[in-house]
């Protein structure tokens, strides 16, 4: 019995050993652009950076477009090569796999090529009324166009550690209720097989 | 051993489901209503085990307990396990929806089929006992590992790579789970020997004498 208990001990402090933060069995990339570059971030669940996970970019309608492997940080950058909905998928091996869509509007904004396609047409017109609006105070050389790039710039810079804080979010362990939540879930279906049983023998003559 | 959506080819998700779905049948069908709540107990400690994560290299890798819950319930550990995998997909979102039968047959085969290997020595003399514990605990990890890579090599390349690296990866839970395993049943031989496979009173205490 003593030793059994010494056993019983052992294993236990095994266990708490081993429950350090929690990793792996779920993978999770994260993708942002700033400009026409995009950005990932790669993690296991609880927040262990993916090292050397594929990454591979795909088209709307999956052609490959190009891969690479994360960093020692769980980063792999690359410049946009389409203008087009992006499908960002991470393999980290050991069948884990997750992907994001990274959708044309969040790379399109200061790539020169889209605007100059969607902005010409009202080009004349929004132009010369914003040079007569500036032209007081910034002087007559800022056109439309340059200020939409400013500000994009700006905006990138400002919303830059928001993506990151998102990025770092994305990614939480299980939680408490989720635990308490399933063990709930088995204890009803317990009960369950106990009213199904009981209903049987109460039927019995 | 959660494998993600969208890893695996057609063909296998569809035989591992029906496989699922096969064993599943089976293991209600010899559920005995009064062993539902031990089937509950077993499920919840699979459920939870999986939060235990032993650091490995790169990666890591959790306690997954098939060997125990298969020694204790035989074919029940399909349904226990299933439950299991689903609460985990539903919560904590490991594995998926889609992978849901492969991951139960990774998880649940191993189990039966290292209860009906080593489920006969479990009640012999504890120097036959205790390896068979500890092999049934360690074995239902690697078959389970097998599994995995089996069920790779389809999409990650040749089997003996994909299956070599998830094995390495669960070396140190195949020794944890021996361990575990072979303590359970130390435990239930003292208390409650009759929870164990082939549990016969008079021959038990026949041989306790």
């Amino acid at each position: 019995m003593k030793r059994l208990l010494i056993g019983v001990a052992l294993t236990g402090l095994c266990c708490f050993l081993t429950l350090t933060p929690a990793h792996a069995h779920k993978v999770t990339v994260f993708a942002w652009a700033e400009g026409d570059q995009v950005f990932t971030e790669s993690k296991f669940s609880g927040g262990k950076r993916v090292k050397a996970g594929k990454v591979e970019v795909f088209d709307r309608s999956g052609n490959l477009l190009l891969e690479g492997r994360t960093d020692d940080n769980g980063a792999f950058a690359f410049k946009a090569p389409a203008i087009a909905d992006l499908k960002i998928v991470l393999t980290a091996g050991m069948g884990h796999q997750n992907s994001w869509l990274l959708s044309a509007a969040d790379l399109g904004k200061s790539e020169p090529a889209s605007r100059a396609t969607h902005a010409s047409p009202s080009e004349p017109a929004g132009s010369e009324t914003l040079r007569q609006t500036v032209s007081p105070s910034a002087g007559p050389e800022l056109t439309a166009r340059e200020i939409e790039a400013i500000v994009a710039r700006q905006l990138e810079q400002k919303i830059k550690p928001l993506a990151r804080m998102v990025a770092a979010s994305q990614n939480k362990g299980p939680t408490m209720s989720d635990i308490v939540g399933g063990i709930g879930y088995i204890i009803g279906l317990v009960g369950l097989g106990a009213y199904v049983r009981y209903r049987k023998e109460s039927r019995r003559p | 051993m959660h494998i993600s959506e969208g890893v695996l080819s057609g063909p296998v998700l569809v035989a591992g489901a029906a496989v699922a779905l096969a064993g599943t049948a089976a293991g209600l069908k010899k559920l005995e209503l009064d062993r539902v709540a031990q089937a509950g107990m077993l499920s919840a400690a699979f459920f939870v085990a999986s939060l235990i994560h032993v650091p490995v290299g790169p990666s890591s890798v959790h306690l997954i307990l098939n060997g125990i819950v298969g020694l204790l319930l035989g074919w029940a550990a399909f349904p226990a396990i299933l439950t299991a995998l689903l609460l985990q997909a539903m919560m904590f979102q490991y594995g998926g929806i889609t992978t849901m039968g492969v991951n139960t047959v990774i998880m649940a085969l191993p189990a039966v089929v290292c209860y009906h290997l080593c489920g006969p020595f479990i009640l012999k003399p504890s120097r036959i006992a205790v390896p068979a514990a500890f092999a049934c605990g360690a074995g239902a990890v690697f078959l389970g590992a097998v599994l995995a890579g089996a069920s790779l090599m389809f999409t990650e390349g040749s089997f003996l790579e994909v299956a070599g690296l998830v094995v390495t990866a669960h070396l140190p839970v195949m020794v944890i789970e021996g361990v575990v395993t072979v303590f359970c049943v130390a435990f239930l031989r003292k208390v409650k020997p009759e929870m164990l496979p082939g549990y016969d009173a008079a021959v038990w205490h026949e041989e306790k004498k």
